[in-house]
């Protein structure tokens, strides 16, 4: 019909066609869920199925991935994310279950579209409870995501892996950052959700030799991990730490801003979002030496900073 | 309209009038014609040619070669004006004919009046075109006269002969046709000796706008004509050495409106009864009418059609045109029957109430195809460009054809490009909309800030309100189909990383976009005024987590909102006291009489915000004649 969908479901397509071979859940083969986690999660999700198999069954039936539901939405593709986040805590196992140990039999067969939504949805859901449980489960999708190349489904599961930031998944995610590496954007995008001085860190040396279409893309992890809001909502406990980290995206950012014209608005809007009290200094001490074209952005960047910052 | 009586008359007066006089035919010119220097006379020889210095003809003498366009746009083609002679062949800010994209249907028979090959009734004559070729009473037996049009114009207009019986198709797209090759082309036309001498009214009618500056046919249509004698020899006169009279007459364009357009109508899905309450409370503030719609399975009003107009010089002058409705590529469901365009042309298309599919395959495109991602900027200028009819204005994606249409009509081009791929839905209306102002522009912006929404809600929290619920009594579905409470607390709200995490993302692309429209529309700080929203996480992007009320309805000086269900603090919501504190008050100069917004609040909670939209999205405002204080043809575009 559309060309979104078309998109999708070439995507799901190629996804399912290599699950159907490989995967006992929906987005990654029971094997390739490391030991000891496996076993652990199969006996405690066996131990749950039985005492609420409705939970699990019903993952299979979820209410937006009915045409006659999604069909209603502005833009008509299902989206079933937030209302599995609804579900709470108490259906992370099923979720996990589905994700990777038993793929769910859905209501009607389902459309290709309609599993891939499914799944995101699952991830999604997953990634919000930032459960340390999912670790396992979530790093086999990411790499199962390669293996299908299924984009819609990296971005994802790099976005909750990034969200748990344990040190296996910001290991995973650095691993999979570097240049060449097929799952590169989706891994720095997971860093962006990584709020670790070593996630900050990284994105600051690959902004330091990026190309201007990455400097664009690390600008926007590096908001993500210098996030003014997020820290703020982390409370006053996580105070120093924020700082620490908001201190190396500024640092990455300023110098970037000072350096590469082209991607000047992404690298603004970064360095407000990160909004460290340093920022100011930073900027003096680029516009120091900086030719008169530079001079001219850093002071207007100046000016929007204040401005953003006075409400 | 019945104000097609004066023009008829001076139309047909003007084209007979050349050969009223002429030979044995001498009857009456009418007065219309009179204007000119020399005038039509009613006397034997009385050519009407006076300006051109070839009234009076006597038998044998100089041929007349005379084609006449309303040159002056004064609504008529009128033989012997010296203003409409002068505006023949050319076209600028001053001068030049134009001509209407026929797509109304005056005689409601449920088919676009370019479709068919008949003229719908008095009505529909007022928006063709009228040419005149000017009779040579004195014409020489065997004289034939020959009309050409020009090659590239066959396809995109059809040209009418007045008869005594009625019309005559016979120029151009030939036959009862929709598309151009089911159409005979026809670009010559052969004129008798009796007409020669009588002289001809012609009506230009287009078929289509001019869909790509890349087309062979540029919108301008050029006629030549010359009369041969009977041994089939040009003839020539002082003026016309080469035998060739030549006009040339310029397709109108569509233009989009946008915001600041004159609003009539307002039409809405008839679907949520909070929803259409709060629409309704607006539009009677604004005197507008409310057109409920209730037959058509889609209650995103304002994504599968978009209102805009064409209009060319009418009666008097003044513009006269119809609104032209353009559907969106895609429906709902599979079929022609969940097409817009098929809704539009059995409930929409009238008098002057034109349907348009621009699109090249139905059920193409993506949610970038939705109106909700095309918008019109209100008219600006800066120091490198001036916009006096607005400039059209899209988000990410898009299709090709739909692009190359929009920048085809001119007059509201090049089109300003937003960056919405970060969004789930994907439409600029999601966080800008363009708004009524008392300053030198006429207009503000309004965007949509995640820093005010937080701002606002930290404040708050530092007041000793966190524990204060917002989005009281709303919920939302999980997904085992319950329908559960959406009320969270502004402490909850605050501490929620993933909703902070995404509201800072929105910010910072909608900061980057800030920057761009700045620079691309010369705003100031204070032409900007931020409203506050927070943002979550939707299925490929991001979407409004609080109502989303930067997408409003404007109505001149009224908006209708999204109702925030935000915290009540005070005996307020202090969402709704923001906007009433800033936009709805004189600290930015909104509104025209610069005293703010009159805002109106509408629940779209149920049937919209869950579902990704707001007020606009679930809305659509049309406009008549004259649809505009600018007139096309006036702005040098």
């Amino acid at each position: 019909m559309s060309t979104w969908i078309t998109k999708a479901a070439v995507a799901a397509t190629l996804l399912f066609t290599a699950s159907a071979a490989r995967a006992d859940g929906l987005a990654a083969r029971t094997a390739d869920v490391a030991e000891p986690a496996r076993g652990a999660l199969a006996g405690a999700i066996a131990a749950d199925r039985a005492a609420r198999p409705d939970e699990y069954d019903a993952l299979g039936r979820v209410r937006g991935l009915r045409p006659e539901v999604y069909q209603k939405r502005r833009k008509p593709t299902p989206n079933v994310g937030p209302e599995l986040a609804r579900l709470g805590p108490g259906a992370l196992l099923p979720m996990l279950d589905a994700l990777a140990f038993h793929a769910p039999a859905l209501e009607g067969g389902g459309t290709e579209v309609e599993r891939s939504a499914l799944v995101v949805g699952l991830i999604d859901a997953v990634g919000a409870l930032r459960d340390g449980r999912s670790g396992p489960v979530l790093r086999a999708v990411l790499e199962g995501a390669l293996a299908a190349q299924d984009a819609s489904v990296a971005a994802a599961a790099a976005e909750a892996v990034g969200k748990l930031c344990g040190d296996a998944d910001l290991a995973t995610l650095i691993g999979h950052a570097k240049a060449s590496d097929p799952l590169r954007v989706a891994s720095i995008r997971g860093l962006g959700e990584c709020r670790r001085i070593e996630s900050a860190e990284r994105l600051a040396a690959l902004i330091g030799a990026a190309s201007d279409d990455d400097a664009r893309l690390l600008a926007a992890a590096l908001a993500g991990v210098g996030s003014r809001f997020v820290w703020q909502a982390s409370g006053p406990a996580a105070a120093p730490q924020g700082l620490a980290v908001r201190a190396v995206a500024a640092r990455a950012l300023v110098s970037a801003f000072a350096r590469r014209p082209a991607a000047r608005g992404r690298l603004g809007a970064a360095i407000q979002a990160v909004a460290h009290p340093d920022t100011v200094g930073l900027l003096g001490d680029a516009r120091r030496g900086a030719d008169a074209d530079t001079a001219a952005a850093i002071d207007r960047l100046q000016h929007d900073l204040a401005r953003s910052l006075s409400r | 309209m019945r104000r097609s009586a004066v023009r008829w008359a001076a139309v047909m007066a003007a084209a007979l009038g050349a050969g009223c006089g002429g030979g044995d035919e001498g009857t009456t010119a009418a007065q219309q014609t009179g204007s000119g220097a020399g005038g039509a006379t009613t006397g034997a020889g009385g050519a009407g040619q006076g300006g051109a210095g070839q009234g009076g003809a006597a038998s044998g003498g100089d041929p007349v070669i005379d084609l006449v366009v309303d040159g002056n746009r004064d609504g008529v083609a009128t033989p012997g004006d010296a203003a409409d002679e002068a505006g023949k062949a050319t076209f600028d800010e001053t001068q030049g004919a134009s001509f209407l994209v026929n797509l109304d249907d005056d005689d409601k028979d449920k088919k676009r009046d370019a479709d068919d090959a008949k003229i719908n009734g008095d009505d529909d004559v007022l928006d063709l075109a009228p040419i005149v070729i000017v009779g040579w009473p004195t014409a020489p037996d065997g004289a034939k006269g020959t009309l050409t049009l020009d090659e590239a114009s066959v396809g995109a207009v059809r040209i009418w002969k007045k008869t005594a019986a009625g019309y005559d198709l016979v120029l151009g797209s030939v036959g009862e046709c929709t598309s151009a090759k089911d159409c005979t082309p026809t670009a010559t036309l052969a004129i008798g000796t009796d007409d020669v001498r009588a002289g001809v009214s012609l009506f230009l009618e287009g078929r289509h706008f001019r869909m790509s500056t890349k087309d062979a046919w540029t919108g301008d249509v050029s006629l030549t004509w010359s009369i041969a004698d009977a041994e089939g020899k040009k003839l020539t006169n002082a003026k016309r050495p080469d035998g060739t009279d030549k006009v040339s007459l310029r397709v109108a364009p569509w233009i989009l409106l946008g915001n600041l357009s004159p609003f009539g109508t307002v039409h809405a899905a008839d679907d949520s009864l909070p929803f259409v309450k709060g629409v309704s409370k607006g539009a009677a503030a604004a005197n507008v009418t409310l057109h409920k719609i209730s037959n058509w399975g889609d209650q995103w009003v304002q994504d599968w059609m978009q209102f805009g107009y064409t209009s060319f010089p009418g009666a008097g002058g003044k513009a006269h045109g119809m609104s032209v409705a353009n559907a969106r590529p895609w429906g709902r469901g599979d079929g022609d029957g969940y097409l817009p365009i098929t809704w539009l042309n059995k409930n929409y298309l009238g008098p002057d109430k034109a349907t348009l599919a621009v699109y090249k395959k139905a059920n193409s495109g993506d949610s970038y195809d939705s109106h909700g991602n095309h918008d019109s900027v209100p008219p600006y200028e800066t120091a490198a460009a001036k916009y006096p009819a607005g400039r059209i204005v899209t988000g990410s994606g898009v299709l090709p054809e739909t692009l190359a249409f929009y920048e085809a009509q001119g007059v509201q081009a090049p089109r300003l490009t937003m960056n919405t791929s970060w969004l789930d839905v994907g439409h600029i209306d999601e966080y800008t909309s363009f708004v009524p102002a008392k300053s030198k522009r006429g207009w503000k912006l309004l965007i949509a800030s995640p820093n005010a929404a937080i701002a606002m809600l930290q404040k708050a929290q530092a007041d000793g309100h966190g524990a204060v619920e917002m989005f009281i009594g709303k919920h939302a579905w999980d997904a085992n189909d319950k329908w559960v409470s959406a009320t969270v607390t502004i402490d909850h709200v605050l501490a929620d990383k993933d909703r902070m995490a995404y509201s800072q993302q929105a910010q910072v692309q909608i900061d980057e976009e800030r920057v761009h429209l700045v620079d691309e529309l010369g705003l100031a700080d204070d032409e900007i005024v931020e409203v506050p929203t927070l943002f979550e996480k939707g299925y490929q992007g991001l979407v409004a987590y609080t109502p989303g009320t930067v997408n409003l309805l404007q109505m001149g000086d009224v908006s209708v909102m999204a109702d925030p269900f935000g915290p009540i603090i005070d005996g307020a919501d202090i969402f709704q006291k923001d906007l009433f504190d800033r936009v709805g008050s004189p600290q930015f100069a909104l509104g025209s009489d610069g005293q703010g917004l009159k805002i109106t609040f509408a629940d779209d909670w149920d049937v919209y915000h869950i579902l990704e939209g707001e007020v606009h999205c679930g809305t659509n405002p049309e406009t008549a004649a004259p649809f505009s204080s600018v007139t096309w043809w006036e702005t040098k575009r």
